[in-house]
């Protein structure tokens, strides 16, 4: 920090030969003359003082009888002095400090921390909906307002925070909680069948258990009832619960043609490029996209120094024109297909269940190689339904009082 | 116990309750080192003696002598003297 103000204020070499040397120092010292950096070896020392001081050096140099050099001047007041000539070199520093000026006026980049689980990109797109984007211009940015923006428009964010650190706008998050499923056990319900399929164990915690392991049952069947009978014949309505696990078995089938049409990319083109200086977007190489039939790729590159991102990112948009092409498969090769394509579909419907057996049968009909997979899974079946009570119900005083409904149909 | 003689157990540095200490003529300068490559001055009254293998300052009743090599003034203001440089010897002329 002292360096950099004895640059700005500019500051000179001197050397003392002879006389009292130590005496000059002195006089320095107590005028409050600043000299730095003394140096001094056989009557004489060389130091440094600031220019505007320096007046006052030969004045001492005179009364202690030493001889006073100055050298070389140094800092900002030396060099325009040394370049008054130079305009251009003025005019170019002048216009660098102007644009360091202006473009720290805005925000260079945006950065997220705290998000763990949700996509980056993703929320990098819903920030520039609600307005934070890089080249935001500073003193017109309301972190409050942003901030409110960020928590009534993106889901799954609890808190967030917006700092402006430099030309760095930091957005805080923090993600909320997903609320875990509450089942109350207050609500009577009965457990049904998800599936049909054989049942082969049964754990019942609460309500009337309607199966036996070994029994069929199929699709929407009560397995469980909520309606439990006493010794005494009442009737009371719980939340049934229980496993009821029971064999099944899944049908998934594929379809691959055995002869079809595709679109194939000729190599790129059209090339397109765009620069993104801090938000402002220009095109700096043009291409006129193909008649019809093609695709674009696009590739985004964004430039780092020092692990900063600068506020420059250029798009490259490749333009590919298409040619239609016909396809014919072997029958080797559409089972290969089917089958991986079989994978897939297994993962997304059978994830969680586990598989006893499998079979697979392959047919050809209408041009098209079809692969049926028949799965058996063994799996809980079960799920709650709810059982709808009417206000005057009387299931939980006992068995419905048959003389008031008697009363009542005599009155009609 | 009177409260001179409390205040009198209080050990504290001289600079931490007077930060004028060493501008009192009558005062000890106060002297502080890194190692043996810089060494800080405060309260002096002038230069006796300067020399890249020697320097001696004035100070309040004694002479303070620092020999080594190498040795130069990073800064010099009309109580406060740092000396930078390769010490081998202080010295207290009283």
């Amino acid at each position: 920090m002292l360096f950099l103000w004895r640059l700005i204020k500019g500051y000179v070499y001197f050397e003392c030969n002879g006389g009292f040397v130590e005496r000059f120092i002195n006089l320095c010292a107590s005028h409050k003359v600043n000299v730095w950096n003394l140096k001094g070896h056989d009557k004489t020392i060389s130091g440094f003082v600031s220019k505007k001081q320096s007046a006052q050096l030969p004045d001492f140099a005179q009364r202690v009888g030493t001889e006073l050099q100055f050298g070389e001047a140094h800092g900002l007041p030396a060099f325009f002095q040394n370049n008054k000539s130079r305009v251009g070199l003025l005019i170019g520093i002048v216009l660098i400090l102007m644009i360091i000026n202006i473009f720290g006026m805005f925000t260079w980049t945006v950065e997220i921390n705290g998000v763990h689980s949700l996509s980056e990109a993703s929320l990098y797109s819903q920030l520039e909906k609600v307005g934070i984007h890089s080249g935001m211009f500073k003193p017109a940015i309301d972190q409050y307002e942003k901030k409110q923006l960020i928590l009534k428009n993106i889901d799954g964010i609890a808190w967030a925070s917006v700092n402006i650190n430099g030309t760095v706008l930091t957005v805080e998050m923090s993600e909320s909680e997903k609320k875990p499923k509450i089942v109350d056990v207050q609500v009577p319900c009965n457990i049904k069948a998800e599936k049909s399929g054989q049942i082969k164990r049964i754990g019942t915690k609460a309500g009337t258990c309607e199966c036996a392991v070994g029994d069929a049952v199929v699709e929407g069947q009560v397995l469980i009832s909520g309606i439990i009978e006493d010794k005494y014949g009442d009737l009371s309505i719980v939340h049934a619960d229980g496993a009821i696990i029971a064999d099944t078995e899944y049908r998934l089938q594929t379809t691959v043609p055995l002869s079809y049409n595709i679109n194939l990319p000729k190599k790129a083109q059209y090339s397109r490029k765009m620069a993104d200086l801090m938000g402002v977007r220009f095109t700096y190489q043009f291409a006129s996209s193909p008649a019809t039939n093609y695709f674009t790729k696009r590739r985004h590159d964004s430039f780092f120094f020092e692990k900063n991102r600068i506020p420059l990112s250029i798009t490259t948009e490749n333009l590919y024109s298409l040619t239609n092409k016909t396809v014919n498969l072997s029958q080797k090769q559409a089972k290969a297909i089917a089958q991986k394509l079989m994978i897939l579909e297994k993962l997304f419907a059978l994830n969680d269940k586990e598989i006893t057996n499998v079979s697979f049968e392959y047919e050809v009909q209408d041009n098209c190689m079809i692969l049926s997979g028949i799965y058996s899974c063994v799996e809980d079946i079960g799920y709650s339904e709810d059982i709808q009570i009417e206000e005057n119900t009387e299931l939980f005083d006992g068995v419905p009082d048959t003389n008031k409904e008697e009363q009542s149909s005599d009155s009609q | 116990m009177g409260k001179v003689e409390k205040e009198k157990n209080i050990i504290m540095p001289r600079d931490v309750y007077s930060a004028d200490a060493h501008k009192s003529p009558k005062s000890k300068p106060i002297i502080e080192t890194q190692g043996n490559r810089e060494v800080c001055i405060e309260g002096l009254s002038g230069i006796l003696e300067y020399d890249e293998r020697i320097i001696r300052i004035n100070s309040s009743g004694m002479i303070i002598s620092f020999t080594g090599r190498g040795l130069t003034i990073s800064y010099l203001t009309d109580s406060t003297l740092s000396i930078k440089g390769f010490i081998q010897k202080i010295e207290f002329l009283c």
